[in-house]
């Protein structure tokens, strides 16, 4: 074929522009890491990055929530297993102060110790988590949920109580309400007894009068269904704590799930839009050796002009 | 020897003419579109006397042109196409690259949005965390602005665009029209170097539309843009303008004597440029203010269920943009038309043309022309519906008269955030349950459920009493059947009672007490990030907007990829052309000795008549 002089110089000028083009691609991609940018350099691509971006996005929210409702059953355990050791001194006085060689003034010793548990307990009943939260307040956990009244302490908060997301349609109670914590413990002869109740029956039989043997049995019969009523709630403590226990098992294992999958997640993205160095660097290599061949052929085929001969 | 001197001076001639083509052929070596050209001569027959036939010297015709019509067709189609694909695909590189780079895409602000809404769930009292989850709301308002905004922009740059092209339209036009008269009048001697002098400027005029022409027989050429209307004919020029579209104000259509023919344009810059307004530009600002729409109504929906920090019931968080209506400028009814979203699962994005046609109502897809059907009357209490929209008519129109409807063209830059107050996020659920301490049964009752939250006595509190372990009353009301598990419905609310009740067991409902920490509501604006909606359910609002940018990143791949094919394309043919009609600088010198040397011998020629004539004078001289 016929050659034309500007053919050819803008068919090599085309070649060195092209491997310019490629240097500078190859040279984008290893500076920055990624093998695309925008969609329109791999559409399917994009698209897997953005659903996987908004998942890791979802991840993170629930690892989130996972750490929140953690650190929340952890308080509620802790004022739990508090709590129980407190009706385990409370019992232990009791069959202390139930004791027939017992002096007044020693149980009255005793009934002090009792009063400042019973208020320890309300302490316990009002925890707050640090932050201005009281853990059993339910959905009104801005305030105290226990205040003393004339006839105990009295429940402000509500029965209902948060929960959060800790997978796609499955969510978590971040704890117990106060009511259900401390007040509505069944009794054996049926209807609730209140754990601070519990507690003032002992002490209120720490206080009984002894005086005479008819009062004596009659006290013991109070010790006996006072610390009936203190093993109720120290087993009902109990029962809560494992439900508490076994939602913080189920945190770890969700936990573990979603560290597996946000390593799954992480990976799919990394092999979906970074590098492979190796190759790239290879390519880019490749195409600046192509350019400096064009380069170089365009220099010789220009120089090529039979105007040359012609002196 | 008259005869050889005649001979040796046609001669001369030829190789003076040889040399000087030859000199013009490598002065033109880097003119555009320049067609070399040689000496076309034949041998001249001399004279017969006495039978003896010889040669009379050569003749010069005139100039040769070398050129192929076929392949300068060629290219003038292939530079269109180019040229279409060039102008189409740096918009769409600008669009791709708006829509997919994280610092200007909409994804990673709404990831952000429905993040902060989360950290709302999980703490609904703490100031910091509303304040943050309004800042994300702040944010994707203003991302949705922004893309609007920069698409817009883009939008803009296209009408600027075109009202340039228009002008160099012109301004060709007019240069070939003349250059015609120059052809026309230089009658059948054509001058080479004024055909490739329009050759060219044909080429340029078919990168910016797409160009027919035909040839007369006068030597001028008619030119007619690709919609068929002459852009040339002979020395007269009609010129392209731009005017007002029918519908919308602002955008510009390209006229041809008063009468739009922008639909009818290929080709060309102007081909690309309105190829990437309705494949491009127009379809992303119609999916990104759908995003935009259905985020609105959905957040603002679930808000109205709930409660804010001050107790109060949650209203709209962004402000849903309203769908758009241009009544065409040529309407002389007064009919108006009103436009509402209806179930947004159905909507599509697309605009639409509503026509009347004698009384008769007729809907089509703007894009796409296909006639819709749609049920309805118009009427206010019984609108049009369609595709997730409801039309209201009003007034009277003519028949012929008709309307744009654009409901979500515009959307993403109306987008806008009602609220500067971190309190306003409803979080709380509008009511609580609770059951009385004094109940002795193991019945549970849930939370309460807002089936409508319209119903007036909706927060009224409420008593469920049971009378026996099968029975309720609620309030002072007739004794209702119950057994565990069942549903109990009032006011607006439902709620269950699991376990076994017992005779004079109370639950309560009642509405959620000012400063609740109640989370429900929050999680349920959260949740929206994974309700299907979009698309009759198939598409989150992220699987929405990731479709837009995918099918823009689609578009604008294969324009890149078809623009890379055409460059190719063009490479072949301009090198098919310039085979025949390029310039060869190493040819040119070979001619340039051969010419030289014809030159010489002819000289040498009109020396030897000379001496020949010499010769015999000094022979007859005695």
């Amino acid at each position: 074929m016929r050659v034309s002089t500007p053919a050819l110089f803008h068919s090599s000028l085309a070649n060195i522009l092209q491997q310019q083009a490629a240097v500078a691609k190859a040279q984008g991609q290893v500076s920055s890491g990624v093998k695309f940018k925008t969609a329109g350099e791999n559409p399917a691509g994009m698209a897997q990055v953005l659903a996987l971006e908004q998942a890791l996005s979802e991840q993170a929210q629930l690892g989130s929530n996972v750490t929140t409702l953690r650190q929340r059953l952890g308080t509620e355990e802790g004022a739990l297993g508090s709590a129980g050791d407190v009706l385990n001194r409370v019992r232990e006085l009791a069959v202390q102060a139930n004791t027939a060689t017992i002096s007044t003034e020693n149980r009255q010793q005793i009934a002090a110790e009792l009063n400042q548990l019973k208020a320890q307990l309300v302490e316990i009943a009002n925890t707050s988590d640090g932050i201005g939260h009281y853990v059993f307040g339910g959905t009104l956990d801005g305030s105290k949920p226990f205040t003393e009244g004339s006839t105990g302490p009295s429940y402000a908060g509500t029965q209902d109580v948060r929960a959060l997301s800790i997978g796609e349609g499955r969510s978590m109670i971040e704890g117990d309400s106060g009511d259900a914590v401390f007040l509505r413990i069944p009794s054996s002869g049926g209807g609730h007894a209140d754990l601070f109740a519990r507690v003032q029956g002992v002490i209120d039989a720490t206080l009984a009068d002894t005086s005479t043997s008819a009062a004596r049995s009659l006290n013991q019969a109070q010790f006996a269904s006072g610390l009936e009523a203190i093993d109720g709630g120290i087993e009902h403590l109990s029962t809560l704590r494992a439900s508490v226990g076994s939602r913080l098992a189920t945190l770890d294992a969700v936990e573990s799930r979603l560290e597996g999958l946000d390593t799954q997640l992480r990976s799919t993205l990394s092999e979906v839009r970074d590098l492979d160095y190796a190759e790239s660097i290879s390519r880019l290599q490749l195409h600046s050796l192509s350019l400096q061949a064009a380069q170089s052929a365009f220099a010789k085929v220009q120089g090529l002009s039979l105007f040359n001969y012609l002196r | 020897m008259a005869d050889l001197l005649n001979i040796g001076s046609s001669a001369l001639a030829a190789a003076t003419k040889g040399l000087d083509l030859t000199g013009h052929n490598i002065a033109n070596v880097g003119t555009d579109g320049y067609s070399r050209q040689r000496v076309d001569q034949s041998s001249r027959a001399g004279s017969s006397i006495n039978r003896l036939d010889t040669g009379g010297g050569v003749v010069v015709n005139g100039t040769q042109r070398l050129n192929d019509a076929l392949l300068e067709s060629r290219l003038v189609r292939d530079g269109s196409e180019l040229a279409r694909l060039d102008a189409f695909g740096s918009l769409a590189a600008r669009a791709d690259a708006l829509l997919s780079d994280s610092s200007t895409s909409l994804s990673g602000t709404l990831n952000n949005f429905f993040a902060g809404l989360q950290q709302v769930a999980s703490d609904p009292t703490a100031t910091a965390t509303r304040q943050a989850a309004l800042g994300a709301a702040q944010g994707l308002a203003d991302r949705f602005g922004s893309l609007h905004g920069e698409l817009s922009g883009l939008d803009a740059e296209i009408d600027q665009r075109l009202t340039q092209a228009v002008a160099s339209i012109n301004d060709l036009s007019g240069s070939i029209a003349k250059l015609n008269r120059s052809i026309a009048l230089a009658g059948q001697n054509l001058p080479a170097d004024l055909l490739d002098q329009r050759n060219t400027l044909v080429q340029q005029l078919s990168t910016l539309v797409g160009v027919s022409t035909v040839a007369q027989d006068d030597g001028s050429l008619n030119v007619f843009s690709s919609g068929g209307q002459a852009l040339v004919l002979g020395e007269r020029v009609t010129a392209l303008g731009t005017t007002d579209d029918l519908y919308r104000p602002g955008r510009l259509d390209i006229s041809s004597g008063g009468v739009a023919v922008t639909r009818q344009l290929s080709g060309g810059a102007i081909g690309g440029l309105l190829d990437a307004r309705r494949n491009l530009i127009d379809p992303a600002l119609e999916k990104l203010g759908r995003v935009a729409v259905s985020l609105a109504s959905e957040v603002n929906a679930v808000q109205t269920q709930g409660l804010t920090a001050d107790g109060s019931v949650g209203s709209a968080l962004f402000e849903v943009p309203s769908a758009r209506v241009f009544a065409a400028s040529s309407n002389s009814g007064s009919a108006s038309v009103g436009l509402g979203f209806g179930n947004l699962g159905q909507l599509t994005g697309d605009d639409y043309l509503l026509r009347n046609t004698g009384g008769a109502w007729q809907l089509t897809r703007a894009k796409s022309g296909e006639v819709l059907s749609f049920t309805g009357s118009g009427s206010s209490a019984d609108p049009f519906v369609v595709e997730g929209l409801a039309i209201t008519l009003s007034g009277t129109a003519a028949s012929g008269d008709s309307f744009r409807l654009s409901p979500t063209h515009d959307a993403a830059g109306s987008l806008r955030l009602l609220t500067s107050d971190p309190k306003s996020f409803a979080a709380a659920g509008r009511l609580g349950s609770s059951a009385s301490l004094a109940n002795t049964g193991s019945g549970k009752v849930s939370s309460p459920l807002v089936v409508d939250g319209s119903q007036p006595q909706l927060t009224a509190a409420t008593t469920i009493r049971f009378t026996s372990a099968t029975s309720y009353q609620i309030g002072s009301g007739p004794s209702v059947a119950f057994a565990p598990g069942d549903a109990i419905s009032l006011n607006g609310w439902s709620v269950n009672i699991s376990g076994q009740p017992q005779a004079g067991d109370q639950f309560s409902v009642a509405a959620t007490p000012a400063g609740s920490s109640d989370n429900r509501n929050a999680l349920a604006l959260a949740a929206l990030a994974q309700r299907k909606t979009l698309d009759g359910g198939r598409n989150t609002l992220a699987q929405a907007n990731a479709a837009l940018v995918t099918q823009t990143g689609a578009t604008a791949l294969q324009v890149s990829t078809a623009k890379t094919a055409a460059e190719a394309v063009r490479a072949q043919s301009q090198g098919e052309r310039d085979a025949i009609s390029g310039v060869n600088l190493d040819e040119e010198a070979a001619n340039l000795i051969r010419y030289q040397q014809a030159y010489q011998a002819a000289a040498q020629v009109i020396a030897t008549a000379s001496t020949l004539f010499d010769t015999l004078l000094a022979a007859t001289r005695r």
